[in-house]
């Protein structure tokens, strides 16, 4: 007789057909979440979602893009911003004049020495000077076997004649060159990094198109003639770094770019009040950082402050490293610690190499502080919290044993003065700052 | 009386004050049903919220037909099972089998009632696959072509799981039931 079948299932159903529980109070809140989400994610014409949004930032992105393209220059080679403090120069060292090419659209050129005629001279031959369209851009300047040329983006190679020839020439004067962004750089290099703390070390990569012999003039006074030079800028300030490129035929060309070098603060500081064993003081830190926006102070017990000089309640006596790191507002950082900033302070035990008992007889051992009389070996003290001193004969023998400091050896044994001699001593214990300490050493027993 | 066709329209809408209205009419029966198809009452709240989210988004294919609450729930058993497809099929389980039987032992001959925390204890000691397919025959109704189908398993595999998991059930009834003696 076995429960059938049908009963399992009628069981169960009458069981479970009105089974409710009730859900917790932040169900519908986290349901709500999920709903926002899902909704933004799927495309419903009447509410703003997903879909809408991508719509929109593509716009704004094209917007972005359309407008850019209409403002850019040329593209250096960082890729990222207008190279507006980059600049082209074309010196030539016979004439002394010079040509310059922006990167940019504002860009002029020197007049009187770009052959670029207002009117085509047919000379004939290879070397015919051509008319410059003034708003023609400039591809490539080249140097050929001592004559430098303009490649147009046309394809056209322009003559330039850095200087006036023979008299019955013409003098030809120049349309202004301009480029635009199509122009591809001749002579260029990036840095990196652009900017930051000082000591500031900076890789430069040439990308320069020409070879010719390389300096640099980092602006500070340092110069390189590597190809890729790595510098160090060790002083904070603003620097303009040139290449210059000198070519065979004399000429030179030359490109500019800043670097900024941010100051590093100095983090400095005192503690004013450095005895921990009086609990119930507050330690006050004295800040004497240069150049610091913003101060970060561990304490060395889990506590940190952002002021400037804090105080500081430590809960209990102990060894804590303080340290303070200074943050100046360009991001540049310094900092210092002091280690067992509480050491010591105030803390000691010393004790003499002889002592001289009384011959009359012993006593608790029991001495005045500050007294001189050596009549009981004892030490000096101070913030002596545990203590616990033995006393050996040279072989070995425990003589005395005390657990308390103001209790010394009164020289005697059992009730009998000791020989005289040299005795060992060592003493365990620890310090109100919770540091322990063993010492050990010999004294003397005189008699007289 | 408020109208439910209103509170419909208005959740296809997405107002949230309507939402929650439905929500919280229906929550408890189908965390009811949830709980019988999860481990635990936490990760029958997760499948709770999964559910209610398909729910509204998918309120706007409720024809009518039927009631709100039936189409709620057969939702929520959908949610049940892309839940056990995604995440406890894979779960590692031991199965409970072949405790001893006292055959000589009949349920119908006792009067206990056996509670819903008693049952449910059951069913939660089933792995996971038999508590899929008792759950939607026992308690669902679903025949087992459809079990089949919706758990991806061949017809036979829901046949012999359910009459497996029955026989499981049975024996731990008898166990609970001797206690009363």
């Amino acid at each position: 007789m076995n429960i059938e079948n049908r009963d399992i299932e009628n069981i169960f159903q009458k069981s479970f057909s009105e089974y409710e529980i009730q859900p917790s109070d932040t169900l519908w809140e986290k349901l709500e979440g999920k709903l926002s989400r899902k909704e933004f994610f799927s495309f419903s014409p009447g509410s703003f979602n997903v879909y809408y949004l991508v719509l929109l930032l593509s716009a704004i992105a094209l917007g972005i893009f359309l407008m850019a393209k209409s403002m850019m220059g040329t593209d250096d080679n960082e890729g990222t911003k207008l190279s507006t403090d980059s600049q082209i120069e074309k010196t030539d060292i016979s004439s002394g004049k010079s040509m310059i090419l922006e990167m940019n659209n504002s860009a002029i050129v020197e007049e009187s020495i770009i052959s670029g005629a207002n009117e085509i001279d047919n000379k004939g031959g290879d070397e015919d000077p051509v008319t410059v369209n003034t708003k023609e851009p400039i591809s490539d300047i080249r140097t050929v076997e001592g004559q430098s040329y303009v490649t147009l983006n046309e394809g056209k190679m322009v003559e330039l004649i850095p200087e006036v020839k023979k008299n019955n020439q013409k003098l030809q004067t120049s349309p202004p060159i301009t480029t635009d962004n199509s122009t591809e750089v001749l002579i260029s290099f990036s840095v990196f990094p652009k900017s930051g703390c000082a000591p500031l070390n900076v890789e430069f990569e040439n990308y320069s198109r020409i070879k010719g012999a390389f300096e640099w003039h980092f602006g500070d006074g340092g110069k390189s003639t590597q190809e890729e030079p790595v510098y160090l800028f060790d002083e904070p300030g603003e620097y303009v770094v040139s290449l210059a490129v000198f070519m065979e035929d004399g000429s030179v060309f030359s490109a500019k770019k800043m670097i900024e070098v941010y100051a590093k603060p100095k983090a400095a500081f005192e503690i004013y009040h450095d005895n921990l064993s009086d609990v119930g003081q507050p330690v006050v830190f004295l800040n004497y950082s240069k150049g610091a926006d913003k101060n970060l102070w561990s304490f060395g017990d889990g506590y940190f402050s952002e002021e400037v000089s804090p105080e500081h309640y430590y809960n209990e006596t102990g060894k804590y490293n303080v340290k303070l790191k200074v943050i100046s507002d360009e991001g540049c950082a310094d900092s210092t610690i002091i280690t067992n900033a509480f050491e010591n302070a105030g803390c000691q035990i010393e004790f003499p190499t002889a002592f001289l008992p009384n011959i009359n007889g012993p006593s608790n051992g029991y001495y005045s502080k500050g007294l001189t009389t050596n009549e009981v070996f004892h030490p000096e003290h101070k913030g002596v919290m545990e203590y616990h001193l033995k006393i050996f004969s040279r072989n070995g023998l425990l003589i005395f044993e005390s657990n308390d400091i103001n209790r010394g050896w009164d020289g005697y044994m059992n009730d009998r003065l000791a020989k005289r001699g040299v005795y060992v001593w060592k003493v365990r214990g620890r310090f109100s700052n919770g540091q322990t300490f063993v010492k050990f050493g010999n004294v003397t027993l005189i008699t007289k | 009386m408020i109208d439910e066709v209103e509170i419909i329209k208005q959740c296809i809408k997405k107002d949230r004050k309507a939402q929650k209205y439905l929500f919280e009419k229906h929550a408890s029966v189908l965390l009811g049903v949830c709980r019988r198809y999860s481990a635990d009452l936490s990760e029958a709240e997760d499948m709770l919220q999964e559910g209610f989210v398909k729910i509204f988004m998918n309120l706007n294919s409720f024809a009518g037909k039927g009631t709100l609450t039936n189409w709620m729930i057969r939702i929520m058993v959908n949610t049940a099972i892309s839940w056990y497809h995604k995440n406890t099929k894979h779960r590692y389980h031991s199965d409970i089998e072949d405790i001893k039987v006292d055959h000589t032992f009949a349920i119908d001959n006792v009067e206990a009632d056996f509670t819903r925390e008693e049952l449910l204890n059951v069913i939660d000691g089933l792995s996971s696959g038999y508590k899929m397919v008792f759950n939607l025959y026992a308690i669902e109704g679903y025949k087992h072509k459809e079990i089949a189908s919706l758990l991806e398993i061949d017809i036979n595999t829901s046949k012999s799981q359910y009459s497996r998991a029955k026989k499981i059930i049975r024996e731990h009834l008898i166990e609970i039931s001797k206690r009363f003696d």
